[in-house]
């Protein structure tokens, strides 16, 4: 039981690469096992350090050869400005292409579903003369043909401005891909 | 030591290499191939694939050069480099368990001889019988000399997490080389009851 702790102490004075603990030293005067179990480790270890990786074999006949040729061509593609594409745009591509056409379909359901003009006021709203609408809506005052008139210009400002902002989103998007 | 001329230090070809300099970056090239090649045939058990994983490290090493800080070991950025395409790989699919010929056939009669090819073989006895990690563990350690803190930054590990891989791997292999000795000595011993 005792043992294994002392052999864990050992383990990791060798990985570590300090002294063996002064508990385990003393326990190994008395304990043929652990001492075996420290020969043993560093005659692993020592084996490990010498013996030399290319014995398990040496990479194919052109192996530098082809390295450097990989290398050769990034440096080509990377000095040649015109045919460098950043990577990440690149990988990213689909996901603006997505985003592109997700927009430019947004605007169309926007132009086909949004209702050329605002819906006609019942009559009896529209005879009613000079009329004050709640206090939140203070510029909508006046007769239901100015009324109308009000309510289409503030939709086609609407409008024209939710095109502008599609638009300018639509160019950042181009420029994000196209950079 | 007849070349009076100092070799620079992989941090300052990585430098030179970090500002254009294809030849630091080939020097680098050549100073690491054959360790890179080595930890990935230890690690992944498969030449060939070896072979892609050191290429695609060495042209990932190039596309991030201007990312690298020489204040960090250039060795250990690009095990890192290495470690991250071999996790990727042995992702993709499972290591390919090849025997080494040369390991069980090629044996000596002599006992003496039989410690020498058991000790030569000791790399080829850690790629079978070591788990990836505990592979890329001890090649770091024993092969590139890296501090246990560099092997658990460029693993992205904890030292504790290190210190218990190298500790188990010495143990396994300790298991595996003191079952083929027993084995050798049975050998021995028969060819001499037959003598």
């Amino acid at each position: 039981m005792w043992c294994r702790k002392h052999q864990s102490a050992i383990a990791d004075a060798l990985t570590m690469e300090t002294e063996i603990p002064g508990v385990t030293r003393k326990h190994m005067e008395s304990c043929p096992e652990c001492r075996r179990f420290l020969a043993d480790s560093r005659r692993l270890e020592t084996d490990l350090r010498v013996v030399s990786l290319e014995d398990i074999g040496e990479p194919s006949q052109g192996f530098h050869a082809g390295i450097m040729a990989a290398v050769h061509a990034e440096n080509r593609q990377r000095r040649a400005p015109g045919k460098q594409v950043p990577r990440r745009a690149l990988r990213l591509g689909w996901v603006w292409a997505g985003a592109g056409a997700a927009g430019i379909l947004l605007i169309f359901t926007l132009t086909i579903s949004w209702p050329a003009k605002p819906p006609v006021e019942p009559s009896g709203f529209a005879n009613t003369g000079g009329f004050a609408l709640p206090l939140s809506v203070p510029s909508l005052v006046g007769t239901a043909d100015d009324m109308g008139k009000t309510l289409d210009n503030r939709y086609q400002a609407e409008l024209g401005a939710l095109r502008k902002d599609i638009e300018a989103g639509l160019d950042f998007l181009v420029t994000c891909v196209g950079g | 030591m007849t070349s009076g001329t100092v070799q620079p230090s992989d941090e300052a070809l990585a430098i030179q290499a970090r500002d254009g300099g294809m030849d630091a970056f080939e020097q680098l090239v050549l100073r690491y191939e054959k360790r890179l090649f080595g930890f990935f045939v230890v690690r992944l058990n498969d030449r060939q694939t070896a072979e892609d994983l050191t290429q695609e490290t060495f042209l990932r090493a190039f596309r991030h050069i201007r990312n690298y800080e020489p204040e960090h070991a250039f060795k250990t950025w690009l095990f890192t480099i290495a470690h991250r395409l071999a996790i990727s790989q042995y992702r993709k699919r499972k290591p390919v368990m090849v025997m080494e010929t040369g390991d069980i056939d090629n044996r000596t009669p002599a006992a003496d001889c039989m410690a020498d090819e058991r000790r030569r073989n000791i790399w080829a006895t850690a790629r079978r019988s070591l788990t990836p990690d505990q592979a890329a563990v001890v090649v770091l350690k024993y092969k590139e000399d890296m501090s246990v803190k560099d092997i658990a930054d460029s693993m992205n590990k904890s030292v504790a997490n290190i210190k218990v891989l190298l500790h188990r791997a010495r143990k396994q292999l300790a298991v595996v080389l003191k079952k083929r000795e027993q084995t050798d000595d049975v050998l021995v011993g028969s060819e001499a009851l037959e003598t």
